[in-house]
């Protein structure tokens, strides 16, 4: 059966077999075949190579070190083709640099922007620089970029603006801003809402962009300043961030708000930003909003009913945990209510919660190298720490007039806020620093400056007028400033608890920290700056623009020292020099952040340099 | 590939019109079918012809990619359609019946057995219900006439599987010739192929 089966089968295949049609032309069938596959290969690589290239150009352009370099960017702006404007420039640019620092050499200068708005002529130079072997790279001082070790090869942005239509020789340096090739100055925060710890390591950055790009801040507009930022022409996108707000779970973000290249040139934008803080350079050093009064503990002169209780009560740590919760002690969007939650964080820590130390320091410990060039320093933010006799310690993180204020448990279950003060409701330091029982200034008071006569002193500004920075001569820098300083300059002050009229008795120990009783002086902690013009640093009184000082050949110092200081007194008056500035007589202690006294006497006087002094050094 | 390369290609893809579509349409039992998998497997003598395929002989390897064509096709049929197929089988296999002799499922004589007219519709429409390696055995011992050896080496497995498959293939077929009442259903296989054991 089996065999006739497979005869049959076999029959059956063959039959079938014959059945079928022989193929017309394999041939000519497979060769297209062939063809038509190898047309769907090529089609698919060059899909995938054009979609590759799509992704890979932009990133490999973008990306930060590769063509951002300075020196490579095309010069852009109105004035760009103008070959003498622009020569001028870059010779002005570099005569400056090589004045105020001689151990640089520039190597070459490029104009990357040279144009001209409504109010401001402006032209940006980078400049490619060399430090010799005994000067100390600068590029150290580019807080929080992470690098190790300092380059000896780096690259500046200098800014110099002036009126519209002003001639090279009129373009005043403004400032500039350091350029690490490979790096970008705004780094970006990736943790979207990063702890306070992330915050004491990473916070200070105010321009994001997703390249490297370089921002300035100049006086003008309508008591706002204008936000004036570089980046390369191929710069997507560039973001400003006015502040950072802390949430009450311990955390911290930054708003952001895109800037809009409104010039027409590409990378180039300019915005009108209200902050009054606008002489900072924070936003070239990627630093906060400055430095403000701060509203921490309690100041006693005198040991008070808490200290007593203190004295028999035992120290439950534990409980301050607890009572650090944000839930229970809640925001405080005033004065009172920051006050009201200090008070309820003392009655449950025993009553123990009187200020027995504090200190006010810059976040990162200066080094050796940094005590030369303070302004190296990673500053994120003031940072008060308010030890209680509890044992406990609060800190208060201050970062600008704009920013929120928040005082913090950190040694209770972890980091917590336990009072945030809102930025527009920051309570003022009151002139008389407050009392025990009303640390922040509970009475409520809305003298911004205390009860120290502010009516004499913009009676006495007012009667100078206008031209408190007569050296610049600019429209909108003299507008700016008039109007403002008027008020300013009312600001009323007391005398500090001083160190001793004498600056020669003071002794190594007043170069520590600050002690309690100290606190007050901080309070009003008078910020100098650079100066938007040369030769002159300007004195900010809680976010304030207070008086413009002469620095001359002690511009450096200040510069370099970025101190704060408490105002002591000032009047103001012609000034026998010639009636160029307002002020004839500014004390001031200046306390470096570290909270180093530095220097304490008058700014100015009249007929002599201002006896500005390195730190640590007090004047002989 | 060079003129003379591309010429004895062509020669050989003439030549082989007569011989590998009738294979391919006994291994798929679909014209359509079989002409595409013999596009494909000249193709891939095309593509391989520099590389010593005239060396190894043309023919064999166009019948090596013939059979791995239809085992990796029929796999895919198999996910999409191959019940239809199956269905069509025994449609085919049933209307044998209801136009000849006996309906499939019904007994067609006094003893069971198909009468001697449905015997060659019978054992099509076995063959197409075989399970596709075990129909690509049996198409290539009785038709080709390739020893089991080569079988085994073409399908690439050994050569007691294409005996014990050549083996149940034909005891499908009888099954199918002589007792046309059951259904068709495969064999079980030895790899573990469990589909469609009878019952």
């Amino acid at each position: 059966m089996n065999r006739r089966l497979e005869g049959e089968l076999r029959e059956l295949l063959a039959t079938y077999a014959a059945s079928v049609p022989a193929e017309r032309d394999p041939y000519g069938r497979t060769v297209r075949s062939i063809r038509r596959a190898r047309r769907r290969r090529s089609f698919t690589v060059a899909l995938c190579a054009c979609l590759l290239a799509a992704v890979a150009v932009p990133l490999a352009v973008l990306r930060p070190g590769s063509t951002s370099s300075p020196m490579a960017w095309p010069p852009r702006g109105v004035l760009a083709d103008d070959s003498g404007f622009r020569a001028a420039v870059r010779e002005r640019a570099r005569a400056w640099l090589e004045l105020r620092q001689p151990e640089l050499r520039v190597r070459s200068s490029r104009v990357v922007y040279a144009g001209e708005s409504a109010q401001r002529r402006r032209a940006v130079v980078a400049l490619s620089v060399s430090a010799n072997e005994q000067s100390p790279a600068e590029p150290a001082r580019m807080a929080g970029s992470g690098r190790a070790g300092t380059p000896r090869n780096y690259i500046r942005l200098a800014l110099l603006s002036g009126p519209p239509g002003a001639a090279p020789q009129g373009l005043r340096y403004r400032m500039s801003a350091l350029f690490l090739p490979g790096s970008s100055p705004a780094a970006s925060e990736r943790a979207p809402r990063p702890t306070l710890r992330d915050f004491e390591s990473r916070a200070g950055r105010a321009v994001r962009a997703p390249v490297p790009a370089v921002a300035w801040l100049e006086p003008g507009g309508q008591g706002g300043a204008q936000l004036f930022a570089v980046g390369p022409p191929e710069t997507q996108a560039m973001a400003y961030s006015p502040g950072v707000a802390f949430h009450p779970d311990g955390t911290w973000d930054r708003s952001w708000q895109r800037l809009r290249a409104r010039t027409g040139q590409p990378g180039v934008a300019r915005r009108t930003v209200a902050d009054p803080q606008a002489a900072t350079d924070l936003l070239r050093l990627d630093l906060p909003r400055g430095v403000v009064a701060v509203p921490v503990g309690t100041r006693q002169a005198q040991p008070g009913p808490a200290t007593e209780l203190a004295s028999g009560t035992a120290q439950d740590r534990s409980r301050l945990g607890s009572v650090g919760s944000a839930g229970e002690l809640g925001h405080s969007g005033d004065r009172e209510g920051l006050a009201a939650a200090l008070a309820a964080l003392r009655r449950q820590t025993g009553g123990t919660a009187d200020e027995v130390q504090t200190h006010a320091r810059w976040r990162s410990a200066p080094s050796g190298r940094d005590r030369q060039y303070p302004h190296r320093r990673g500053r994120p933010g003031r940072l008060l720490a308010a030890s209680l006799s509890s044992g406990a310690t609060f800190q208060v993180v201050s970062l600008s007039p704009r920013d929120h204020h928040v005082v913090l448990v950190p040694r209770g279950q972890g980091d917590r806020p336990v009072a945030v003060v809102e930025p527009d409701q920051r309570p003022e330091p009151d002139g008389d620093g407050g009392s025990a029982e009303n640390p922040a200034g509970k009475s409520g008071k809305k003298n911004p400056g205390g009860a120290g006569g502010p009516a004499a002193g913009a009676e006495q500004n007012s009667g100078e007028g206008p031209g408190l920075n007569p050296r610049d001569g600019e429209a909108e820098d003299a507008g700016a400033y008039s109007e403002q300083d008027s008020e300013e300059l009312g600001n009323p002050t007391q005398p500090c608890p001083d160190f001793g009229e004498d600056p020669e008795s003071w002794g190594d120990d007043d170069h520590g920290r600050l002690t309690g009783d100290e606190m007050e002086p901080v309070r009003r902690i008078v910020t100098v700056v650079p100066g938007h013009t040369d030769g002159y640093a300007q004195l900010w009184l809680r976010g304030e623009k207070l008086a413009t000082a002469p620095v001359d050949e002690t511009e450096r110092a200040i510069f370099d020292s970025h101190v704060v200081g408490c105002l002591t007194s000032h009047q103001t008056g012609n000034d026998a020099a010639g009636g160029e500035y307002g002020v004839s007589d500014l004390r001031v202690r200046v306390i470096d952040g570290s909270g180093r006294r530095i220097y304490r006497g008058p700014v100015h006087d009249a007929g002599a340099p201002p006896p500005w002094n390195r730190l640590g050094e007090p004047p002989g | 590939m060079d003129a003379a390369a591309e010429a004895q290609f062509r020669d050989f893809a003439t030549g082989s019109r007569r011989w590998l579509l009738p294979v391919a349409y006994l291994l798929t039992g679909d014209l359509t079918r079989a002409e595409e998998l013999t596009g494909r497997a000249l193709v891939r003598v095309y593509r391989r012809w520099h590389r010593g395929v005239r060396a190894d002989g043309p023919d064999r390897c166009a019948l090596r990619a013939l059979v791995t064509l239809h085992a990796s096709r029929a796999r895919e049929w198999l996910a999409r359609g191959e019940q239809a197929i199956d269905r069509a089988a025994e449609r085919s296999a049933r209307s044998a019946g209801v136009a000849g002799v006996t309906p499939l499922g019904a007994p067609a004589a006094a003893d069971g057995r198909g009468t001697e007219d449905q015997r060659p519709k019978l054992l099509r429409a076995a063959v197409q219900a075989l399970r596709p390696r075990t129909r690509a055995v049996l198409v290539m011992g009785y038709y080709t006439d390739l020893p089991a050896a080569e079988v085994a080496e073409l399908l690439g497995c050994s050569y007691e599987l294409v005996r014990w498959e050549q083996a149940e293939g034909l005891e499908r077929l009888a099954e199918a010739v002589d007792q046309p009442h059951l259904p068709l259903a495969r064999p079980p296989h030895p790899d573990g192929d469990a589909v469609g054991r009878r019952g």
